[in-house]
């Protein structure tokens, strides 16, 4: 879903894109930094209150003195996007053409829910929903830290963290870190769908935060579940918390 | 008109209904829907299911868009524009009252909103400045 979210991103003029899935209520959003966790929250919850409002789909074109935005209500999912005025608006249609398909796609073809899942199904598989989860996860986690010790610092940590779990966790060369600290998926990798990818990024959150505790006395320790409020189920179903914390007891 | 509604809800209409007038000579415009900030259809000459479930949708539509535009700099939210099945509705927000019209097909409705604003803003030099004052 982060590649997708992506692409919407790149056309010229867009700000920010958040798609809602409509079942579950559960949102991907790739918003400038000036949201954060509650402000993302507070947006969400009055996008599913105009969905449950609109009847089928359709759209909404909102205008502002700066800015435009769009929301599309499609069968399974809404997509919110804004941007300048300036926004290259026969470009983004032509870019949330194939992109609106790969949404729902994605949307509809997630069979398995986390609530469907108990500790006992970790062993089981894991689809793509979970992995756009755990990047988001962690690319909150560079989000936080970035504010204190800066992009560059928090870049060279989780290279720096990825090299050193390259050996036992060898899916993590699927991720790639780019110059501002943003973690996403090469693109072409396929990626493996099971318990280990819980385990790898639990690792390597605790281990950057490891490397960036050396060079900064300002940083206290993050709180993972505050930061992850709208994943919290998800997150907790796979067993990412548990592994996370486990990591975190003094020896 | 009902013949039960208060004094103040016929005021209230009449003044919908001067605007009304102006507003039904801008090229385009089919029909008109009046309400409050909760969605409430305060007036409309559309029909009334459809118009009350339109005003639901964009109360929450300019909660959406006021929400968004508290975490980014979008500057004024200036209005709306939804198409609801066989319907197309351009609305602004002005005096805590959504202004809702109902569009023909192929009109523009950014600049429908322009001449409606502008018609708002004439009828306030003109010293009509709420419903208090009908």
């Amino acid at each position: 879903m982060n590649e997708i979210l992506s692409e919407i991103k790149s056309v010229f003029g867009v700000s920010g894109v958040l798609v809602l899935d409509k079942k579950n209520s559960f949102t991907y959003q790739l918003l400038p930094s000036s949201f954060d966790q509650e402000k993302i929250k507070n947006l969400s919850s009055n996008l599913v209150k105009l969905i449950k409002r609109m009847e089928g789909t359709g759209r909404i074109d909102f205008t502002y003195d700066n800015a435009k935005a769009f929301l599309y209500n499609l069968p399974h999912s809404a997509v919110l996007i804004y941007g300048r005025l300036s926004l290259n608006l026969s470009l983004l249609e032509l870019v949330l053409k194939p992109a609106i398909l790969s949404i729902e796609g994605k949307i509809k073809g997630e069979i398995k829910r986390p609530k469907e899942f108990s500790q006992k199904d970790l062993s089981s598989v894991l689809d793509q929903t979970y992995w756009d989860i755990l990047i988001q996860t962690i690319n909150r986690v560079s989000d936080e830290y970035k504010k204190i010790i800066g992009a560059h610092s928090v870049t060279q940590n989780l290279r720096k963290a990825k090299e050193s779990l390259l050996s036992e966790f060898p899916l993590l060369s699927a991720l790639y870190v780019d110059n501002t600290g943003e973690i996403s998926i090469i693109e072409g990798q396929k990626l493996p769908m099971k318990r280990e990818v819980v385990r790898v990024f639990a690792r390597w959150i605790s281990q950057f935060e490891k490397f960036c505790s050396v060079i900064s006395d300002k940083l206290e320790k993050l709180n993972l579940r505050e930061l992850t409020q709208d994943t919290k189920e998800e997150l907790e179903g796979i067993g990412f918390y548990q592994i996370y914390e486990s990591k975190q007891k003094p020896k | 008109m009902n013949k039960n509604k208060s004094s103040g809800e016929e005021k209230a209409t009449l003044y919908f209904l001067k605007i009304w007038q102006k507003i039904s000579l801008v090229r385009g415009i089919r029909n008109v829907l009046v309400s409050d900030e909760e969605g409430k259809v305060l007036y409309t000459d559309a029909e009334r299911k459809k118009a009350e479930s339109l005003s639901q949708i964009i109360s929450s539509g300019t909660l959406l868009a006021l929400t968004l535009k508290e975490n980014s700099n979008l500057g004024n939210f200036l209005g709306g524009y939804l198409e609801f099945f066989e319907d197309k509705l351009a609305w602004i927000y002005h005096e805590k009252n959504f202004w809702g019209i109902f569009l023909e097909d192929k009109i523009d409705w950014e600049s429908s909103l322009e001449k409606i604003k502008k018609i708002f803003s004439e009828k306030l030099a003109s010293g009509i400045k709420g419903k208090a004052d009908e």
